[in-house]
């Protein structure tokens, strides 16, 4: 359990205070650790972000933008292209 | 020129993707589900674009839409998403060089292992760089419970990279997957 409190030379008498030092180590150990939490979570999630904008999503909207002026062209208006059939933020929940 | 009938709608729509994207994995797990959950969310803006309300935060109603209908999605197929701490791990193959990779899959172990909503919480708070106000708007509930469930989050987390902390000085990983797996179950 206790491996690193191997005897490292001529500081024997030292291994008390060493094992207050752990106990203290592992109360802070909270504190930093939410810390890295964050870095964590922000890493993770950056990860992700990074990648940008596969391409797909590109060709959606470009997509999109050209039915709408099709659909503008031939009287549509923009926006309305499959009618609001639900506002999504209605629904759910 | 292209006579383009919303570009900054388009422009705005496509510089949320990446934020989309990654609170989408966070919330289910699976970078082809995800994909597929933001392109219907795009769907969905793009046809409902008359219900935002211009000057307003594009990328918060995006979240919302993204969100409901991961919900909705989520109620359909409960009992297929039961596999809980491999999944977050799995779905991100590429290799962070900043940290250590065992450290990121802990990291993801835990993350995976949050009750959704305190999951979601965090992530629109602590990585998403939304206010507690805003989160609470894209989640439906008071400013409060997305505060409590941040803070509950947070603690829980501590938990399970403590314990993972502490056992690096020890010598069994194994005893440590045990520690952080074997308590949780299907909580």
């Amino acid at each position: 359990m206790n491996d690193h409190n191997k005897p490292t030379g001529p500081k024997g008498p030292m291994a008390g205070s060493m094992q207050g030092a752990t106990a203290h180590k592992r109360k802070s150990l909270n504190r930093e650790t939410q810390i890295k939490i964050g870095a964590q979570l922000q890493m993770t999630y950056n990860e992700v972000v990074n990648q940008g904008v596969p391409d797909r999503f590109v060709q959606l909207i470009r997509r999109l933008e050209t039915e709408a002026v099709e659909d503008a062209a031939s009287g549509v208006g923009a926006g309305g292209l499959d009618g609001a059939k639900d506002t999504p933020s209605d629904k759910g929940s | 020129m292209s006579p383009n009938p919303n570009p900054t709608v388009s422009d705005a729509m496509l510089r949320a993707v990446p934020s989309l994207r990654a609170f989408a994995i966070s919330l289910c797990g699976n970078v082809d589900r995800a994909d597929d959950l933001v392109q219907e969310t795009l769907l969905r803006a793009w046809a409902n674009l008359s219900s935002f309300e211009p000057g307003t935060n594009m990328s918060a109603w995006l979240f919302t839409i993204l969100r409901n209908l991961f919900r909705s999605e989520y109620r359909k197929r409960r009992r297929e998403v039961a596999d809980g701490d491999g999944s977050y791990a799995d779905t991100l193959k590429t290799q962070p060089e900043q940290a250590s990779r065992v450290e990121f899959e802990e990291f993801r172990a835990a993350l995976a292992k949050l009750p959704q909503d305190q999951r979601e919480a965090l992530v629109l708070v602590g990585a998403s760089g939304f206010s507690y106000e805003e989160a609470a708007g894209i989640c439906g509930c008071a400013v409060g419970t997305i505060k409590s469930r941040v803070n509950r989050a947070r603690t829980r987390l501590a938990e399970l990279m403590s314990i993972e902390s502490i056992d690096d000085f020890g010598p069994d990983r194994e005893l440590k997957a045990v520690l952080s797996g074997g308590g949780g179950g299907n909580s």
